[in-house]
């Protein structure tokens, strides 16, 4: 499989999470998006017309026209799903549902990563389509969600922090100086523009120190995949 | 999250009072399901009702075999958090008539039907409570499905 090209076909009627999901595909080497469909009519008609070997779709997609008054309007996204894992047997198929991780519009620049959820309630397991696709069984269909890197959101907010740091910092160090300057209290000035100089050094500190955990994040970032698909009609819960 | 807390929560149980929630929650139990499992089959037996409490579950509908397609099974709902599902545990002949799959790893509060019924039948306030916060529910499904209905003819035509 590796070396060839993966298509990829995505389907939701949110702009924003269809282009996320398309992020999924566009940030895997070898991975295409051949198709976008905006409801469940034209998510099936993609794929039988383009035969993709995986395809996303959002657990929210209405039929053909979702009506903001109206819940009901987007419940297809199971049922697209199952008519194109019908059609394409051997092909990948992926319902997501975002509630367990959501996302924002904002982070739709960053790195969506697919989540594949296993057999156990807590959490669900970060896989490339690639590895989806070898963890497939024929006929079965997978339920995952999509998440923006943790490391790059929590790096993100470490940044940022820093960046408060150093700006605080500057401010007190400019207002002990002009305490200084008054003389009269020169002394908490000099308190103060220390105190401003140690916020400085804390936050460059910060930030060289983010920099690294991020090269770190990337390369302990491999996991090992888990088969976790479901024959929907052999599907049982805990009491059946 | 106590059960209690959970029932609370749920649009269906909140006219009820503290005395009548620790009845029901006397009775439940949290069930946890992961993605893709079954929490019940249609034509079985309906002897629990369930709050969601985390997650999202797809209400299917198993379509009639005909010679032209293959049976095939039809979402007719989706059930978000804190919203209950399996109502066929009060109505008669007490069988599911929908398959429920969950779409995401799942956690729901499990409520015994048949011993909800005997309390309906002993505490007639409860029971007309719970009925009558069920059929606004329903009603309120049937309105939204009438406009699903509605516009999905009106993109057709």
């Amino acid at each position: 499989m590796r070396g060839k090209t993966l298509r990829v076909v995505v389907a939701s009627e949110d702009p924003g999470l269809r282009q996320m999901l398309a992020g999924v595909a566009e940030g895997e080497q070898g991975a295409v998006v051949v198709g976008r469909a905006e409801n469940a009519v034209n998510a099936v008609a993609l794929a039988a017309r383009l035969r993709p070997q995986v395809t996303l779709v959002d657990s929210e997609l209405p039929h053909y026209l979702g009506k903001d008054s109206v819940r009901l309007s987007r419940m297809s996204g199971l049922d697209a799903a199952l008519s194109i894992s019908r059609e394409l047997p051997s092909a990948a198929t992926v319902v997501i549902s975002n509630s367990r991780y959501p996302v924002h519009a904002g982070e739709s620049a960053g790195n969506p990563q697919l989540i594949v959820y296993g057999e156990s309630r807590a959490g669900g397991i970060p896989m490339t389509l690639r590895e989806l696709v070898g963890a497939t069984s024929p006929g079965n269909i997978s339920f995952g969600g999509l998440r923006i890197r943790e490391e790059k959101t929590d790096a993100a907010r470490l940044t940022r922090l820093a960046d408060r740091t150093v700006l605080g910092g500057s401010l007190a160090l400019m207002g002990g100086l002009g305490l200084m300057a008054t003389l009269l209290f020169a002394g908490p000035g000099l308190v103060v523009a220390a105190a401003g100089v140690a916020a400085i050094a804390l936050g460059f500190i910060g930030k060289l120190s983010t920099g690294l955990w991020r090269k770190r994040s990337k390369l302990s970032d491999e996991k090992l995949p888990q088969p976790v698909t479901r024959d929907i009609e052999s599907s049982s819960g805990g009491k059946l | 999250m106590t059960t209690k807390t959970s029932l609370r929560d749920c649009e269906v149980f909140k006219t009820f009072s503290e005395s009548e929630l620790a009845k029901i929650s006397d009775i439940s139990s949290v069930e946890e399901q992961p993605a893709g499992a079954a929490v019940f089959r249609e034509g079985t037996d309906a002897d629990t009702l369930y709050v969601l409490q985390d997650g999202k579950v797809a209400l299917q509908m198993q379509l009639p075999d005909t010679q032209a397609r293959a049976p095939r099974r039809v979402s007719v709902d989706i059930v978000t958090r804190n919203e209950m599902f399996g109502w066929s545990a009060l109505v008669e002949p007490h069988r599911y008539t929908l398959m429920a799959i969950c779409l995401e790893p799942t956690r729901v509060l499990a409520i015994n039907a048949v011993r909800l019924r005997s309390l309906m039948e002993e505490d007639r306030r409860v029971g007309y409570e719970l009925l009558h916060q069920l059929v606004r529910l329903v009603a309120s499904r049937l309105e939204e499905t009438r406009h699903v209905l509605i516009s999905e003819r009106g993109g057709l035509s």
